[in-house]
């Protein structure tokens, strides 16, 4: 728990990347895509940014390859990634880290407006 | 259509100043979602296709950089968490035939020649040798052991050389190195060996000591010099110069092909020796569990601590074969070494050295991995397991 503990906090794109690989195996484009959803268009990755992120992730131990469940028109297999169980657990660590963040936060609002 | 074309291009050129690992890794991958994205912006007006194409280049040279460091940095620390895929029982089986088949071939050997005997340590109790075996079957295990051994070096050549099939290599070279001592080319490269080999008796214990050790020190320098000349001379053919990729991604395939080297040393060290059957069948035998737990090891740490494992129990078995067996031995006088008690001091002391030297020479690979980092680091992927 404690080496988890130690990776917090995450930066925005990987907590992003991390997140829209929650539901299950996705390939480059379509995490690029989720990415951009789930930051309201907010963060939008370059290739370069976005596989420079996943080798390191697939380094950490954190994601690893899968088999992408949506091959692309060709019918050729495309590379896609999952978290792992390490992953599953950074991730669930960091939206407890943001939600303890939110309610100190709400917390605040509520006595500096009353 | 065409300035996408072109934009494409361009990619595929900027994805040049990348590392080559990291294009290999990624570089596919890296166009198709490139390529994907510059199609889907050409719906939503060209106003989006250049926020694409600033969004990419604005990126590239710290992404460039980013991946340069991580190379340079992954290149510090051996990759541990390679994942590996099972080696398919075939090539299992091609991989141990090395280390297998003298033990297999010894066993039929005792019981096929009639006057063979054994001492075992402690008792010294002396066993008859079994009987002989029929002709027919003593052929049909011949073709099979031949069978076996042209099998693994067709199926490794098949498969382009893996990882498992480099200790043949070492064994090869070590046979290559213990006739180059009387060749004539021999004499060049061991002037003192060739010169004084029979006259050691003369000299007072000490000084045999110190010639053997500088003769093992030699033997153990020159194999691992000759080990890393293959290689090289590996990468440098078009054939075989994934086997050079793969040794500088994995430097424990370096030290599994010298490994390989002690297969055949075994012979070497008990030449003329009798009663050493059953001392040969436990030193063979630890050889090739140290060669298993490598295959199946996960880890480079794991892959070297199976070799030194495989190493120690063998010459330590060595040794106590030599200790337990000199003064049983019936050498002729006038032969380099006698049955004396410093004959067996010698030799238990200079298989000793030779377990010591050849730690050595196992561990040699991941200070020269260090030394020289690989251009290109292992990508962490299922598709390249470090014994394939």
């Amino acid at each position: 728990m404690d080496d988890i503990q130690s990776q917090l906090p995450l930066r925005e794109p990987t907590f992003l990347i991390l997140l829209s690989l929650s539901p299950g195996p996705r390939h480059g484009y379509a995490i690029m895509k989720a990415v951009e959803d789930l930051s309201d268009g907010r963060v939008l990755l370059s290739t370069g940014t976005l596989y420079g992120a996943l080798q390191r992730l697939l380094d950490q131990g954190w994601i690893r390859r899968a088999v992408d469940p949506q091959p692309n028109d060709s019918g050729r297999e495309r590379k896609a990634y999952e978290l792992t169980e390490p992953g599953h657990k950074v991730l669930a660590a960091e939206v407890t880290r943001l939600e303890k963040l939110v309610r100190v936060a709400q917390a605040q609002a509520i006595r500096d407006t009353q | 259509m065409d300035a996408e074309r072109k934009f494409t291009r361009l990619y595929g050129w900027l994805l040049g100043f990348y590392p080559a690992g990291f294009r290999e890794e990624f570089g596919e991958e890296l166009q198709e979602v490139f390529a994907a994205a510059l199609q889907e912006s050409r719906q939503s007006g060209r106003g989006q296709r250049w926020q694409v194409l600033w969004r990419e280049l604005r990126d590239w040279p710290g992404a460039v950089l980013q991946a340069h460091r991580r190379r340079r940095r992954g290149n510090m620390v051996p990759n541990e968490t390679i994942p590996e895929k099972p080696l398919p029982l075939v090539e299992w089986l091609a991989a141990l035939v090395l280390f297998v088949l003298p033990i297999a071939s010894l066993i039929v050997g005792s019981a096929a020649s009639l006057p063979q005997w054994f001492v075992l340590p402690l008792t010294n109790l002396v066993i008859g040798g079994a009987a002989s075996l029929p002709g027919w079957l003593e052929v049909a295990l011949v073709l099979l052991f031949w069978g076996a051994a042209l099998f693994s070096i067709g199926l490794a050549l098949f498969r382009g050389l893996p990882g498992w099939s480099l200790p043949t290599f070492g064994f090869v070279l070590m046979v290559v190195l213990v006739f180059s001592l009387y060749a004539p080319f021999g004499s060049w490269i061991y002037p003192i060996f060739r010169d004084v080999y029979g006259n050691q008796l003369a000299w007072s214990m000490p000084v045999q000591a110190v010639y053997s050790g500088i003769h093992i020190f030699f033997g153990a320098l020159s194999l691992l010099v000759a080990a890393l000349l293959l290689v090289g001379l590996l990468g440098l053919l078009p054939f075989t110069r994934q086997v050079w990729r793969r040794v500088r991604r994995d430097w424990t395939q370096l030290s599994f092909l010298l490994y390989g080297g002690l297969v055949f040393y075994v012979v070497l060290a008990f030449d003329e020796y009798r009663g050493d059957t059953l001392w040969k069948l436990a030193i063979w035998s630890s050889l090739a569990v140290g060669a298993w737990l490598y295959l199946r090891a996960q880890s480079p740490r794991s892959r070297i601590l199976a070799l030194i494992g495989g190493t120690t129990a063998a010459l330590l078995l060595m040794a106590l074969a030599k200790w337990v067996l000199i003064p049983y031995q019936m050498w002729p006088v006038g032969y380099p070494y006698s049955p004396s008690e410093e004959s067996r001091w010698l030799e238990t002391g200079g298989t000793l050295l030779t377990w010591i030297f050849f730690l050595a020479i196992l561990v040699a690979p991941m200070f020269l991995a260090r030394l020289f980092p690989p251009a290109d680091p292992a990508p962490a992927t299922q598709e390249q397991p470090a014994h394939a």
